[in-house]
This record gives C-alpha cells, structure tokens and sequence, in this order.
C-alpha cells in the first residue's frame, strides 16, 4: 500500500513510446468544429473509446492465450504500477484521436485487491491519476460502469444471484464505481447485466431472479439522486452470452421490465449493434424503438458477423448500415448526454499497437461520413415526406377520433356497414426508398 | 355426411395408450389438466401449399367450382368427424376458416353468421367447444400493411368491424376466450414505417377489443399470440417479455394473456418453457399451442410435437404455475407435412400427439410429486429467507447501507455450484 502512495506521488514516468506515431491523427472526414443540423460534429457524434477492449483484453480466445503481450500485462509486474502504464498509453490513444470521451470498467483501470475495501482503494488511486490526465487533456468520460461478471464470485449473477450476501457485494462495488464516475464529471452511468441470467430453468427461479434485479436498479437510481449525479442511468441489452438467457434481453424487454419496477422515467438504454444482431434486429430497429418508448440513452458502435451467433464486436465499416443508424438517432434528436462508443476490439492477430489507432481512426472518420450522408437524408427530407404521406390519413378525422379514444369497435363496426368501406391496399414502395438511401451515399 | 364418401378410413373413436380423460392427475381429470384442442385452419382449411409449390392435399371441399357455403358445411362436417374419433373436448378457429368471404364485410359476416349456426348445432350433439375464436387480419390483401398497424384508417375501421362480429360469435358459440394473432402487425423496413404510432394503434385496437369483450359481457380471456416475425420482418408482439412491456404501456396488463406456441418461442429465441415460466412471472400466462418448430430452421414449420423430454418440462412449468385456467389448453396449432396427404395422417397425427402430451403429462406429474426438483430450487434460494435478503427485497436497505454491511463484516461471498449436469440428469430418470 505504501509502495503504492510513494509511486503515485512521483511524477509518472514517460513511458516509451508504445504507438509509433506522435502526431494526432488527420481525417478525411471527421471534422469536429463543421457544423450539421446546428451542432458541431463532435457534439453530433460525441465519440468514446473504451477501456476495456483496448488496453485491458489481452487477445484471448477460448482456444487460446494472449497475443497482444502489452507491456502492462508483463507477468510478475507491480498491479499499480501497470493499471498507471496503461492510464498514460490510453491517454495517448485518446490524443493521437481527437476523441473528446472514454468509458471504463472499476476492474478496467486498477486491479482487484483481496477484499473489496481493497479493491475500492485501488479504483480510487487511480481514479486520482485519472482526474487529472483528463483534466489536462480535457477528455471527458462519457459513462463509467463496474464490473460485475468477471470475478467468480459473480458466476450465477450479481443481482439476480441466489446468495443476498453477493447482492450486497455487487451492490457495494457499485456505490463506489457510481461516486467515482459523479466525481470525474461522468456523463452517464452503465450497467451492462452479463451474469444477470441463466444456463438452465432447473436451477432458477425466473420470477425471483427479476425482482432482484429490478430491487438493484431500483438501489442504483436512489443513490444517484442521493449524491446528486444529474447523468443518465443505462442499462446495455444483450440477449445471450455468456448466459443462456440474459434478462436485458433488447429495448421492448427492458422496457417491460422498467415498467413493472416503476423506473422508465429513470432509466434509459444504451444500445449496440452486435447486441441488437444477436437479438435478432436489426441496429436502427432498436434505436427507432428506444425512441418510440422513451428510453434512448447511448450507442456501443461496433459491427456484429451476420453469419455468426456470437458477440465478435468489430469496429464499424459498413457506411449504409451505419448512416441508417445515425439518420434514426438524429431523427429522434440526437443525443442528449449519450453518445457513440466504440465498444469494439481490433482482431486476435491485429498485435501492433498502430492496428489499435488504425482502427479507432477509420472508424471515427466513417462515423462522420455516415453522419453527413444522414444529414443530406435529413435535409432533403424525402425520406420523412414519403412516411408522412403514408400516414396521413391517420391526421383527419377518423384516425383522429380512433386513436383519440372517441370510437368503440360496435361504433367502427356500424361506420364500415353504413360506408360500405372497402379499402383498397397502397404499395408500400420499399424498393424506391432502399434506392433512395443508396443515393444519399 | 351420408351423401358423400367418408373422408376418414376409420369410424371408430381412436384408442390411446396414454390419454385416459379421467385419469386423475394431480387432483385434476387428465383432460382437465391438458385440455386439447384442434385448430381448424391447419387441420381443415390447409391445402398443402408451400411457396415453392401447389397444394397437394386436394380435400374434397376444395374442389374448384364448388359451392364455397356447401363446401364449408361438408368442411364442418369432417372437421367435427375428426374432433369425434380423437375424442377431443376443444377446438379453435379463425372467422374465415369457417366461411367463405364475400363481396363486402356484410356479406362475409352474413356467411359467417350461417355457417355459426351449423356449428352450434354440431356442438349441441357433440359436447365439443371452442376453446377460442379470433379473426383472420392477415390473409387477404387489404391487410398487406396491416390490420391495427395499417397506415389507413379505414383498414383499422375494417378490422375493428370484423374482430367485433368474430369476437361477438365466439362469445354466442360460448368460447372459453378470444385470441389476436398479429401476423401482419410489423414492417418489412423502417424506411416505410412509424413504428412509435403504429405501436400507439395496436394499443388502441386491442383496448378497444377489451372494451367490446366487457360490453358483451363475455367472460372468457383475450389472448395475444406472441411471434417474432413471419410473415412481417418483425411482428410487434416479438416475445413474452415484449407482449408484457406493450401491456403496460397501454395498460392492458390486466386485461390481456398470452398465448405461446412452441415453435414462436423458438424463433424468438427462447425455450418453450422459457415463454411460459416468464409469462408465469409476469401474470400473464394464459394459454399454449403445442407444436415443434425445427431447431435448425428459422421458420414457423409447426410440426406436431414429438419430443418427450421438451414436452414434458413445458408441462412441468405449466402445471408449477398452476395449470391452465379456462379459455387456456393445450391447442394442436400443427400440421401435417405437405407429403402426408392421407386423410388419416391427420387423425394420426393429432392421437399420436395427444398420447404423447399425455405420456408427458404423466412425467412432469412425477417431477412434480417427487418434488426434487422444486427442492434444489428453493434451497438455492434460501439465504433470501433470511433477514439480509427479506431487508433488501422489501427495499430497506440502501446502497450506502450495503456498502457498509459489507465493509464491515469484510463479506467475501463463496459461490456455489449450480449443479446444472445433475438436474438435466434428474430430468431423463422421470422420463
């Protein structure tokens, strides 16, 4: 513990360079300061790296051990002293990017001690570090959440798990991962429930396990208030894997769930792609829905395999896609304190550290290149002219008076016999609106 | 019936192995805890048409040309031969399977109405019933972009009128409940789609179905069946979990149940008995179709059921939740495949799955009695019976308060085993 104060008092050390380059990275496209619908890109797009993938997962698969062998993963290294080497390589990540955010795990930035008042006191160290690199390099952090799935103590569920003494743990964690991320100025707070699920319905107890965890966010909401955090709680849907079953399973199933613990005003979601695909929707289907219930908090940008059933979390590179994506965030308004995450891993045997930057950097430029493409839809307006004239009927009268609350079936019944009604089927013109996305690009 | 030829080979009701209606099973008659139904439209008004191909079922009152009024009487006619030799007490039907459609609503309500009449004579000799009615929004033209979803008004209107006049013979046929089955209630792409309002029209439709239910004073439930997509690309009523979060937006979670299909739950990804424990959880459970999709295909291919162990944990969890309450069973929304063209393979297909369901009745009965497995749950979960776990779910303990908790007492839970291995094993000796 000593060791550790003394180091932290000592200027950290400049370590040698782990990226080749020293110049911030130029983009074709991304250009923070342009204007599109009145903000400026980066208040548009508002751009996160996260810790995790980056410099924590040490190119693992289950077939195989690290290929990464970052230097602060060297085997027999001082825990405090590597979480502080990693601190400076990412803060020199986020510079070489221009990214104005970046998001983290408790178990992310420091490691875990033996007991959790230990584990606490480390997050806090470096909590310390982090506060002033980001008050030096004006990186913000856009969402801070604890880590709740690693550990083995966790296996059957942090919340959900059938041990009380597990929830008070998890619960513990949290409170501290919670101050800390009010105390850096964080913009949002994430839960992300990968234990709070099952691997078999002979062992659980479904309807149980979901008052537990309704009970825990309902703990979570109160202490933010309690201390004052005026971000937003969000809760990240994932339907499968590592359980069975997860409960956060997508938006329409969160949003149940909030409804049945009486927390949709309190809670929104943050959504990611490969989360939506392994649900079975598509990205902007999920998006469209959040906005539809109320609850559209943030995106984890990062691109699924459509022909594999399991979270791969690359980086984005399909411009349509993701211009369709963007068109329905701002659609509904963009964001408010959430923002674009790249929640997302360069490949096993990407192991420079260049192909970390490379891909963080390709990434953000196409997000603004799609951002542009989803302004030039907005602008030309074609796209909502086209949904507007489908529905327009819904504006006169008898769609007024029907979702108006003003018409029983027995009256709509009587109004179809006495008009004879007999109506006749529009085309839906899906193959003309694909064809116009395409030539937004 | 006399005029034509039989259609079935055997006039004998069919001997089972397994079902026996008065067989007490767990303080209930077996066919009070299964309660069967046939479903009308795959087992009579299928013609074995897939999209690659023409029908090759060719049932006589299919013939083209016919008297589409008489051929649905001789439609009646098999469809309650059939209930008569499987001896079962439900059946299930959609408006249009019963009657042909007319020139306009007035009209197609007019056959409707008539053909109503045939069947409720046939019920008054037989004893069978429906379990439950609904209206067919999804196969003609009109409905394309949907009933209740429909971006015209007037469709909404259209299909208002038609749910109130099947809703309105379920309750004179003294159906158990009324089911909605929202098979056009989706989109094929969000380019063409509001799917905030359209989400707002499906409440307002199914509210007003709810009204209409109350003013007729009918008792039984109104049921959604939940499916993820298909025909749609995605179908607004996706899931369980999905079909509970639209309730409650629209406060209908105490008005309205769900009814799940097998081969449903399958394509949205989830266990039957996933879709029935959670529907349990939620109160929302109402009713089954028992079918099996086919694990490596992503489409609705209603299979009859024939998988013992997966038959027997969905009773399992019906039963663990109480059984069914009436307007809930178990209905056969299956079909036989395209190549089973012997009228027989229907009535053989429906036994075999009968003897089958009843066969897995009989094994969640023992999981049930022995109680094993409800042991290892409840032990799993007693530290929640203590004071700790009653504080925080009653919700007094803070987040702050545990964090001391913990502090102080230096908590260091150790996990336990699941032991998942044992119990699937538990679950092949019942078998």
């Amino acid at each position: 513990m000593k060791k550790t104060a003394a180091l932290l008092k000592s200027k950290p050390k400049k370590p040698a360079a782990f990226f080749e380059r020293a110049e911030p990275v130029a983009y074709r496209h991304y250009k923070p300061d342009r204007k599109v619908l009145g903000k400026r890109m980066d208040q548009q797009l508002r751009f996160a790296v996260c810790y995790w993938h980056s410099f924590v997962w040490p190119g693992l698969d289950p077939f195989g051990g690290d290929t990464f062998r970052r230097p602060w993963h060297a085997a027999g290294g001082d825990p405090m002293k590597q979480a502080l080497q990693k601190a400076d390589v990412a803060f020199e990540l986020f510079r070489l990017l221009k990214v104005p955010f970046f998001s983290f795990h408790d178990r992310d930035i420091a490691p875990e001690g033996d007991t959790l008042r230990e584990s606490n006191a480390n997050v806090r160290r470096v909590g310390e570090v982090l506060a002033k690199k980001m008050q030096q390099s004006k990186v913000g952090l856009l969402w801070g959440t604890a880590n709740l799935f690693t550990n083995r103590r966790y296996m059957a569920g942090a919340a959900t798990n059938p041990d009380p003494e597990v929830f008070a743990y998890a619960a513990a964690q949290v409170k501290n991962v919670l101050e800390l991320t009010h105390e850096l100025g964080g913009e949002n707070y994430v839960l992300w429930d990968g234990r709070e699920g099952y691997e078999t319905l002979l062992n659980t107890d479904l309807g149980r396990e979901l008052d537990q965890l309704g009970r825990f966010l309902s703990l979570v909401v109160e202490h933010k208030h309690r201390i004052g955090f005026k971000g937003m709680i969000l809760i990240e849907p994932k339907p499968g894997e590592p359980t069975k079953h997860q409960y956060d399973y997508d938006v329409a199933t969160v949003y149940g769930f909030l409804e049945r613990y009486g927390l949709e005003k309190e809670v929104k979601v943050n959504i990611e792609q490969n989360h939506a695909l392994l649900a079975g929707h598509s990205f902007e289907h999920e998006i469209a829905m959040a906005q539809a219930l109320g609850i559209f908090g943030s995106i984890d940008m990062n691109r699924g395999d459509e022909q594999l059933g399991w979270d791969t979390d690359q980086f984005p590179n399909n411009l349509p896609q993701m211009a369709l994506a963007m068109y329905h965030v701002l659609k509904g308004g963009g964001f408010t304190s959430g923002g674009l995450n790249f929640d997302a891993k360069v490949r096993r045997q990407s192991i420079d550290p260049e192909d970390l930057v490379v891909a963080h950097a390709e990434a953000m430029d196409l997000c603004a290149r799609a951002l542009l493409v989803a302004e030039r839809m907005i602008e030309d307006g074609a796209l909502a002219r086209a949904l507007d004239e489908r529905y327009a009927a819904w504006d006169d009268k008898l769609g007024r008076k029907i979702l108006g609350g003003k018409k029983s079936l027995a009256d709509l019944a009587a109004y179809v016999e006495k008009n004879d009604l007999e109506p006749q089927p529009r085309s839906g013109r899906q193959e003309r609106l694909e064809a116009l996305v395409n030539q937004y690009i | 019936m006399s005029r034509r030829a039989r259609f079935f080979s055997r006039t004998a009701p069919v001997e089972y192995r397994w079902y026996q209606p008065g067989r007490k099973v767990l303080g209930k008659r077996m066919e009070e805890q299964l309660r069967f139904a046939v479903c009308y439209w795959h087992s009579v008004v299928g013609r074995g048409l897939d999209p690659f191909g023409a029908e090759t079922f060719l049932r006589p009152w299919h013939a083209p040309g016919g008297d589409p009024m008489e051929q649905a009487r001789h439609k009646a006619d098999v469809a309650f031969e059939l209930f008569r030799l499987l001896r079962v007490p439900y059946f299930t039907f959609h408006d249009l399977d019963l009657a042909p459609e007319g020139a306009t609503l007035r009209e197609t309500v007019g056959n409707v109405r008539r053909m109503g009449e045939v069947i409720s004579r046939k019920m008054a000799a037989s004893g069978v019933r429906p379990l439950w009615g609904m209206a067919n929004l999804t196969g003609n033209r009109r409905y394309m972009a949907g009933a209740a979803t429909n971006p015209d008004p007037e469709v909404f209107a259209y299909a208002a009128a038609q749910s109130k006049h099947a809703l309105e013979l379920s309750h004179d046929l003294r159906a158990e409940g009324y089911a909605l089955w929202g098979g056009r209630e989706g989109y094929e792409t969000l380019l063409n789609t509001d799917l905030g309002r359209e989400l707002d029209q499906l409440g307002r439709f199914v509210s007003l179905v709810v009204e209409h239910k109350h003013r007729i004073g009918f008792k039984g439930p109104i049921l959604i069946e939940t499916k993820p997509a298909e025909p749609a690309k995605h179908l607004y009523d996706s899931d369980v979990a999905t079909v509970y979060g639209f309730l409650r937006r629209y406060g209908l979670d105490k008005e309205v149940r769900v009814n799940i299909e097998q081969n449903h739950a399958l394509l949205a990804g989830h266990a039957f008995e996933h879709e029935i424990a959670l529907a349990q959880a939620l109160g929302i459970f109402g009713s089954i179709d028992m079918n099996r999709g086919d694990e490596l295909l992503g489409w609705d291919t209603v299979h009859f059921p024939n998988n013992v162990p997966h038959v027997a944990s969905a009773l399992y969890t019906v039963l663990r939740g109480g059984g069914f309450a009436p307007g809930g069973g178990v209905n056969f929304d299956a079909r036989v495949r395209r190549q089973s063209i012997d009228a027989d393979d229907l009535l053989d297909a429906h036994a075999e799955a009968i003897d089958l369901c009843a066969r897995a009745l009989l094994v969640a009965e023992a999981m049930v009695e022995d109680g094993e497995l409800a042991r290892s749950l409840a032990e799993r979960y007693a530290g929640w019976k203590g004071r700790l776990g009653r504080d925080i779910l009653a919700g007094r303990r803070s987040l702050e308060q545990l964090a001391v908790l913990v502090e102080q007492h230096d908590l260091e839970p150790q996990p336990r085993s699941g032991r998942q291995e044992r119990l699937e094993a538990l679950i092949n000796r019942y078998t």
